[in-house]
């Protein structure tokens, strides 16, 4: 076999886990909808745009630092990316046994929504030119509404790639750092698949659809701390159903799930109790961060990418008590619960 | 040796800072790819500038203030206030030795009782409600793995959000005998397959 027949049929098996991988996402019209931040940069806008279409034409590999000021970590990423396919990451191990990997298959509409949903929620402006791995580069500001900066991004100016990322606490301390090191340009196969598992299932939900579930009293807001609802879909679950939602600003995704029922004891061992956000929760150790609550009836699981700030604000805006009764209700029930015990003849 | 062999040394601290300019912080980032020793050293140091961080915030634990927000709001008057009770407090005082004192005395009373009535209605209310949660339902333990991959399956892949990683799960690996997990499934990519980890280490 040629070298050349093996690269496409190694390309040929990305695509194949790309359509293994794919989930058929269905957008909401709230989070795809809204004009851009007044004073935003049309110039930085389109740069941000042209990083989105350099995913889409150019093939690469590299090596992805990623720092958390926030829990002190580093990762390290082995990255290969094909362009309209995918791209593999594979965790870098010091005994050559890596644990955590992914693979992302490429869909054309999520970047352009994340990028809209980035441009609604923020100021985008032109920065500096600057050097960043060794490559000339454009860099894109993002701004709060207060005028303090959230993300800097730093655009290659001869691919487009985006080569670097940085997001910024608004008391301006850089709490996540991404870089590309090592950047190579030009197809090439990985080495490594992660093995697939099940792809995301369950059924996407339209706006109506969630209209109905809030009315049975599901926790299903249309913002969260100021992130959008940008999908949101049913994952099949023994008997009951779990709520997957799924919100962001353009830099961070959270994703919330919901499920009927009371949190497990068994469930916690490998947690730790926190407070998050002034509320009592359970957290997993690792990125994305991972956090479980239970409210009455329903259990909580937050699993995201973003910034500790953030994730407080999520966590706050999510329910924590009763979320459909009244107050008056549960003493209703309460006393009826007292007069059954003492009732000989109940 | 290029600037990327060269070990750090206290580039590291300023790289943690967010100091280090360009070309060095890339030259550095390189070197932490491929040295186990000084990227433990950068966490670290990214460790203890959170910590310090942490330390220039600090803030009353969440359980103090809420039991400062469940006192009563009446503060103690002012000194200048508790020093000389004024006129017409005395006047009050002098009062109180009087023929309206029993009168007095039946108003406390009264006002006791209702203070141990309003008490008990609260106390009541209060168990009734913590007694009236909703039914239990079915325990649940959130399958928070699958829900990562989930995350990742919708939010992955998308150029201004860091990627999401998933845990990759233990294989069994027969060669080691029952009851243990070899390495993760990860599969080396061998033209037409995927070589299962198993088969990989089997093969000459």
């Amino acid at each position: 076999m040629t070298e050349r027949s093996s690269h496409g049929l190694r390309t040929g098996l990305v695509v194949a886990f790309a359509l293994v991988a794919s989930v058929g996402l269905v957008r909401s019209s709230d989070a795809a909808s809204g004009s851009p931040v007044p004073g935003s940069d049309p110039r930085a806008q389109a740069l941000l745009g042209r990083a989105v279409a350099a995913e889409e034409s150019t093939s690469y590999t590299a090596v992805e630092v990623m720092s958390a000021g926030d829990d002190g970590g580093s990762e390290i990423v082995h990255l290969t990316h094909l362009r309209g396919q995918g791209t593999v990451l594979v965790e870098d191990a010091d005994n050559g046994s890596p644990v955590r990997a992914a693979f992302a298959g490429d869909d054309s509409s999520r970047p352009n929504l994340l990028l809209a949903l980035l441009g609604r929620s923020y100021r985008l402006v032109l920065g500096d030119r600057a050097v960043v791995a060794g490559r000339p580069t454009q860099e894109v500001r993002a701004a709060r509404v207060d005028g303090t900066v959230a993300a800097r991004f730093w655009i290659d100016s001869a691919t487009g790639l985006l080569v670097r990322r940085d997001i910024v606490s608004r008391a301006g301390t850089v709490v996540r750092t991404s870089e590309l090191v090592q950047l190579t340009l030009g197809a090439a196969s990985p080495e490594h698949l992660p093995a697939m598992l099940p792809a995301a299932g369950g059924r996407a939900l339209a706006d109506g659809d969630l209209d109905d579930w809030r009315g049975r009293g599901w926790p299903c807001p249309r913002v969260l701390a100021g992130l959008s609802l940008f999908d949101a879909r049913t994952l099949p679950q023994s008997a009951d159903s779990v709520l997957h939602l799924s919100y962001s600003d353009g830099l961070s995704t959270v994703s919330v799930f919901v499920q009927p029922g009371r949190l497990d004891a068994a469930a916690l061992a490998a947690t730790t109790a926190a407070v998050v956000g002034g509320q009592q929760v359970r957290v997993r150790p690792g990125q994305p961060r991972q956090l479980i609550w239970a409210t009455d009836g329903y259990v909580v699981t937050v699993v995201t990418d973003a910034p500790d700030e953030t994730v407080d604000a999520v966590v706050a805006a999510l329910p924590h008590h009763a979320m459909s009764e009244t107050g008056w209700s549960r003493v209703e029930r309460g006393v009826a619960r007292v007069i059954s015990w003492v009732n000989p003849f109940g | 040796m290029t600037g990327a062999d060269r070990h750090p040394g206290d580039r590291l601290a300023a790289l943690a800072d967010g100091r280090l300019p360009e070309p060095e912080r890339s030259h550095v980032l390189s070197h932490l790819t491929g040295c186990s020793g000084c990227r433990g050293d950068y966490d670290a140091q990214v460790a203890m500038k959170g910590l310090l961080r942490a330390l220039d915030e600090p803030g009353a634990p969440v359980d103090l203030r809420a039991r400062l927000r469940g006192l009563p709001s009446a503060a103690p008057p002012p000194p200048s206030a508790q020093r000389r009770p004024s006129r017409s407090r005395r006047a009050a005082r002098a009062a109180g030795a009087g023929p309206g004192r029993a009168h007095r005395s039946r108003q406390h009373r009264v006002a006791r009782a209702g203070a141990g009535a309003m008490t008990f209605t609260v106390i009541a209310l209060a168990g009734a409600y913590a007694l009236g949660g909703a039914p239990a339902g079915e325990a649940v333990s959130p399958p928070v793995d699958r829900y990562v991959r989930e995350h990742a399956a919708v939010s992955g892949g998308l150029p201004f959000t860091e990627p999401v990683l998933w845990q990759l799960p233990a294989r069994s690996d027969p060669a080691s005998g029952p009851g243990s997990s070899a390495p993760p499934a990860l599969n080396p990519v061998s033209g037409l397959r995927v070589v299962p980890v198993g088969a990989a280490r089997g093969a000459p």
